[in-house]
């Protein structure tokens, strides 16, 4: 270890003064994804914080714009009316736990460390898998579950495939409809621990996470292409400028010719969130409409109309849709009503709710109790599996 | 920053925790200088320096209402700024993509022929090393280099500050180069990108 470190020192060393060689580079790299190394690095940055001089290129910065992104992306006061006035007294108490700590990455190829109390359970809980059911035009339901690929049903013109695992496709035939000729409504229903993708009749794609829905028309025809989501989805929508792409979601509609973006409108979540990727969308709520741009997530809640623009990690927001939890000093709520949706779990808090802010990312693959070891091993709360119910305790 | 003077950073940061605008900004440009070449030693980028600098300020104006229980500012400032760069640099040694990047920043300047050469052969090079970069960063080059925006169109269009348009593309460059220098003996291909 002791050498380790000296080597890990001289590496660093190298590293800041560009002069290290490829492999050196690698090696380096190798030592700072080890969470075992992080106090030599963090000692380092101690250290050259301590001892820097500004360069001279600090002149060139646009010191302004920047300062104004900082004010702006974070709205601050429309987002503050949006939380309660308790929300402000727990930050303040979780704040000094958030700093230095709770750091978290798994790396699959890594046991979780070994002296981290194992989380108490009677039965592990497997992960979500891809599952749905879709309600055709005539109220018959499939159930997709693995189904075999190849043409489900028809509805219509359109012939709707099993694409892969996982995946579903309506193909309208070459003959193209009617304008205004009736369009068929489908609704796809993913259910706690489901998730599943769908390639519209158009050729947009969306993915839907657990306890979602999404009702459609089997073919496009009118001036716009209207869908309907209760949950959250992530959408790759076709570009067609004569024919813009409407979400709606409850009080809120999302506008857009072409682009890629992620709605969060889970009915039992204090807030909706619209974060877009790129391109860029309209957003409506009520009456109030904003744009958004790429990298920025647009929130509001369900009793006004005010919408709290800030940036955020897109990869934070779409994290399910790539196979992960990723979580940015996310509360304690908002990361157990991630997971009790992806493993079709319920939810007790034992006393008061544990007043920490975790950051980190984990594969959605993993079984629940490690997915719980990870949250348990950050210390200030402890987890107990019942049958289908997670206990949480303050620690 | 010679002299530290903790009794009226104390001060500051409880302004700040009203909402003091106005003070905040007295932080930011106390420490923004600093902050900024200490992720530019650690990362060796500094378009990815000022996003990391903006989010920690980002964090501090976020949490500015729990301000008043921190006993010692420059500490406080210095852990956030040092826990987003060890996440930087931790997301890069487990992202091929992001390795690649910040080794193109790191090699020197080998100097190579800046000829104008088999410009039609290399594109589709340049494609490639483009493709394997962020969305965010070919989106604003091909803005820059195919549809000939100025820093300032591309700065108002994606909401990120001109500098930081300015260093993304400058990257982007070197990340190229290296590529190529990589791939082929046709060095000097880039210099026509570069006299733009």
């Amino acid at each position: 270890m002791e050498s380790n470190n000296d080597r890990l020192n001289y590496l660093i060393t190298q590293y800041l003064n560009k002069e290290c060689t490829a492999d050196e580079f690698a090696e380096l790299f190798t030592y700072i994804g080890n969470p075992a190394y992080e106090d030599v690095l963090q000692a380092r940055m101690r250290d050259d914080l301590k001892s820097l001089t500004p360069g001279a290129d600090v002149h060139q910065v646009d010191w302004d714009s920047i300062y104004n992104n900082v004010i702006n992306s974070s709205e601050s006061n429309k987002v503050r009316s949006l939380f309660s006035r308790r929300f402000a007294i727990a930050a303040a108490v979780t704040l000094l736990c958030t700093i230095g700590a709770g750091i978290w990455v798994l790396k699959q190829k890594q046991p979780v460390t070994q002296q981290v109390a194992v989380v108490k359970q009677k039965h592990d809980i497997k992960p979500g898998t891809d599952k749905a059911v879709l309600k055709l035009a005539d109220g018959s339901e499939i159930v997709l579950n693995n189904t075999a690929k190849g043409i489900l049903t028809h509805q219509g013109l359109t012939a709707v495939k099993q694409q892969a695992n996982g995946v579903i496709a309506y193909q309208v035939s070459a003959q193209r409809p009617q304008q205004g000729s009736k369009a068929l409504t489908n609704t796809l229903s993913i259910p706690s621990g489901g998730q599943y993708m769908l390639i519209l009749p158009d050729n947009s794609k969306v993915w839907l996470n657990s306890n979602s829905s999404l009702t459609y028309a089997t073919a496009f025809t009118g001036d716009e292409r209207v869908v309907e989501l209760t949950g959250e989805g992530y959408f790759e929508i076709a570009k067609d400028a004569q024919h813009p792409f409407v979400v709606k979601s409850g009080r809120s509609n999302v506008r857009v010719l072409g682009t890629h973006f992620n709605i969060s409108a889970y009915p039992n979540e204090k807030l909706n969130e619209v974060t877009l990727a790129e391109g860029s969308v309209m957003l409506t709520v009520g009456k109030q409409s904003t744009k958004i741009k790429p990298g920025q997530q647009a929130s509001f809640n369900q009793h006004d109309d005010m919408i709290a623009l800030r940036a955020v990690d897109v990869d934070e927001a779409i994290d399910w849709k790539n196979g992960y939890f990723q979580f940015d000093n996310a509360s304690m709520e908002r990361v157990m009503n991630k997971v009790k949706r992806w493993y079709n779990i319920d939810i007790e808090y034992q006393g008061k709710q544990p007043a920490v802010k975790f950051t980190g990312m984990i594969s959605r693959n993993n079984n629940l109790s490690k997915i719980l070891d990870l949250l348990q091993s950050t210390g200030g709360v402890n987890f107990e599996i019942v049958n289908k119910k997670v206990i949480v305790k303050s620690k | 920053m010679a002299t530290y003077d903790l009794v009226s950073e104390k001060l500051l940061l409880e302004q700040i925790s009203k909402g003091d605008e106005y003070a905040f900004r007295q932080i930011f440009d106390l420490y923004k200088t600093k902050i900024f070449t200490f992720i530019v030693n650690f990362t060796h980028s500094k378009a990815d320096a000022e996003e990391i600098l903006q989010d920690t300020f980002l964090t501090l104006w976020q949490n500015r209402y729990t301000l008043t229980n921190i006993d010692h500012p420059r500490n406080y400032i210095y852990t956030v700024v040092r826990n987003k760069t060890y996440n930087y640099l931790k997301q890069a040694s487990k992202s091929e993509k992001m390795l690649r990047e910040v080794w193109a920043n790191v090699k020197q300047d080998c100097n190579q022929t800046e000829d104008i050469l088999h410009l039609h052969e290399s594109n589709k090079l340049i494609q490639d090393a483009l493709s394997m970069l962020s969305e965010q960063k070919q989106r604003i080059f091909k803005m820059s280099r195919y549809d000939g925006l100025s820093h300032e169109q591309i700065a108002a269009e994606t909401g990120l500050s001109k500098s930081r348009v300015k260093n993304v593309i400058v990257e982007v460059l070197k990340f190229i180069k290296v590529y190529l220098a990589q791939c082929t003996s046709v060095l000097g291909v880039i210099a026509w990108f570069l006299e733009n």
